[in-house]
């Protein structure tokens, strides 16, 4: 059975499983440190809100490319415009009016898919909105892994780049701001960053459970790291054998990837709390 | 610090906040020189840690000003150490001490720490005496270990002025006199002022007492008598008189 599978990886006319692992691999490494990031400073919500949002992008571009013939348009466009529209939203919301932060994420989030889904009603031909809420390997075509692959390197550079301002900004925002760090630009940028890793994945685990996929692997690090940067290099691991699993297990019994993924994953904390637990 | 000619360090000129509408600080005016031990006290929402705040430069006063080395606390923000409660912290948060320390140098651009930058940050766990531990994990030591670990990060970064929230808060005595130590020895080469519940945990290194309740009065750090002590709780309170035993005194 796992022959079936490595043989579908090599095989030309099925390019879209090859594809699929790519893309997963490749964004297991944005996964793991953004990941970190959610984690530590506890916005897993505002992943959330901003990867439920993508879909009015998603929807939008879908809309576009068949009512106006923008055949340049990938939904993936859309999905990275709309999530890093949600992104600066929410920044701006949860750094100069905090009052009622909680209430305009939840905002941005229904507002987001009510959008999208509106979006796919209305474009010609038939699009299954279950595609992009549950995810779908056959939507990663080469353009869009070319687009992935590109965000992730924009993902990982900046991840590294500002590790040590990000890391203050989670552990103390005040005192990060005490040596002269505009935390609110960083707080933003990472929210951004968040923003760009969620879409990685849109396509392969969808909307509603690429936030499992961004917390999950981290999590599971977390139990067993002394420091940040190990946290989010175990967590890259973790993402990159869910995925992988995920994906082949899916292939070889032909269940739904994204769920398959998840599902996994999620056992593999829950073990690892228990573990952690008993042992101390 | 033995300084002959004294240096206003922090300049405290009529300055009032208000929160929304109600008035926390109402022209304070307050003056504070190189090598002082002050220590701020006064009942809770009396504005203790908003005075604290202005001094950081976190807060802005609505009218008023307040300096620090003659400007504004945001731009000599570099002669600051602000040591915060490590109560605040998040439990579960991966980190080491020294990764702590270190964020105490940290600066605006992008990339990696100097090794000047180590440098600093191992004299600062090597004064707050936490050589040993600095590989440990934050959230491992105890509550006075992480306190010196706030210290030693404010530290890091050379500081003039040390700026401590409720040192003692939720430690027990042991750590407090090992704190009190640390700080008596700092003293000797920074500015400190701390915002306290404790009055007695300071009174025999501070050497002068500022009571926030609304408005700053100062009061003379060698009597700690009853009147500062109904200032700084409120006026509910009835003391303790460790100096009488009535056992004694009936005998």
């Amino acid at each position: 059975m796992l022959q079936e599978f490595f043989a579908a990886l090599t095989d030309p006319n099925v390019p879209f499983i090859r594809y699929a692992l790519i893309a997963g691999l490749l964004s297991s490494v944005s996964f793991g440190i953004i990941g970190s990031f959610v984690v530590v400073k506890r916005i897993s919500y505002i992943a959330g809100a901003i990867s439920h949002a993508a879909l009015a992008g998603i929807g939008a571009a879908l809309y576009f490319k068949h009512v106006y013939g923008m055949d340049f348009l990938s939904p993936l466009h859309g999905a990275v415009i709309a999530a890093l529209l949600a992104a600066l939203i929410i920044g701006l919301v949860s750094t100069y009016y905090n009052e009622r932060e909680d209430t305009i994420i939840g905002s941005i989030w229904a507002i987001g898919m009510a959008t999208g889904l509106l979006f796919i009603a209305k474009t010609p031909g038939y699009v299954d909105p279950m595609s992009y809420l549950f995810g779908n390997i056959l939507l990663v075509g080469r353009q869009e892994l070319v687009l992935i692959l590109f965000l992730d390197m924009v993902v990982i550079v900046l991840g590294i780049l500002f590790y040590h301002q990000f890391l203050a900004l989670s552990f103390d925002e005040e005192f990060t701001r005490l040596r002269g760090i505009p935390t609110r630009l960083y707080y933003i940028l990472l929210i951004f960053l968040v923003a760009l890793t969620v879409v990685l994945m849109v396509t392969v685990v969808g909307i509603v459970m690429v936030i499992a996929l961004l917390t999950i692997p981290a999590a599971t690090a977390g139990l067993f790291s002394r420091k940040l940067w190990q946290m989010m290099v175990l967590a890259a691991l973790f993402c990159a054998l869910f995925t992988s699993i995920g994906l082949g297990t899916s292939y070889i019994l032909d269940f739904p990837s994204g769920s398959t993924t998840i599902v996994f994953a999620g056992t593999v904390y829950i073990l690892s709390l228990i573990v952690r637990r008993t042992r101390g | 610090m033995e300084n002959e000619t004294a240096t206003n360090v922090v300049e405290v000129e009529h300055a009032v906040f208000r929160y929304s509408n109600y008035t926390v600080l109402d022209d304070v005016s307050l003056t504070i020189q190189a090598g002082d031990m002050v220590s701020i006290i006064g009942p809770n929402g009396g504005g203790k840690t908003t005075l604290l705040k202005l001094m950081l430069g976190l807060l802005e006063p609505v009218s008023g000003k307040v300096k620090v080395y003659g400007g504004s606390p945001r731009k000599n923000m570099g002669y600051l150490g602000y040591v915060p409660q490590y109560s605040r912290f998040d439990e579960q948060f991966p980190i080491t001490v020294y990764e702590v320390v270190l964020t105490g140098r940290l600066e605006k651009r992008a990339g990696f720490y100097s090794k000047e930058d180590r440098q600093a940050a191992a004299e600062a766990l090597e004064t707050a005496g936490l050589s040993d531990v600095s590989d440990r994990s934050f959230q491992a030591l105890s509550g006075g270990q992480r306190q010196r670990v706030l210290i030693a990060r404010a530290l890091a970064g050379r500081p003039s002025i040390l700026l401590l929230d409720e040192p003692t808060s939720n430690v027990d005595a042991a750590v407090g006199s090992m704190l009190h130590e640390l700080l008596e020895e700092l003293n000797k080469t920074h500015t400190i002022l701390l915002v306290t519940h404790d009055v007695g945990f300071v009174d025999d290194i501070t050497n002068r007492v500022f009571c926030v309740n609304n408005h700053v009065h100062e009061h003379p750090a060698d009597k700690l008598d009853a009147s500062l002590i109904s200032a700084a709780y409120g006026n509910q309170m009835r003391m303790v008189r460790h100096d009488i035993n009535l056992e004694k005194s009936q005998q």
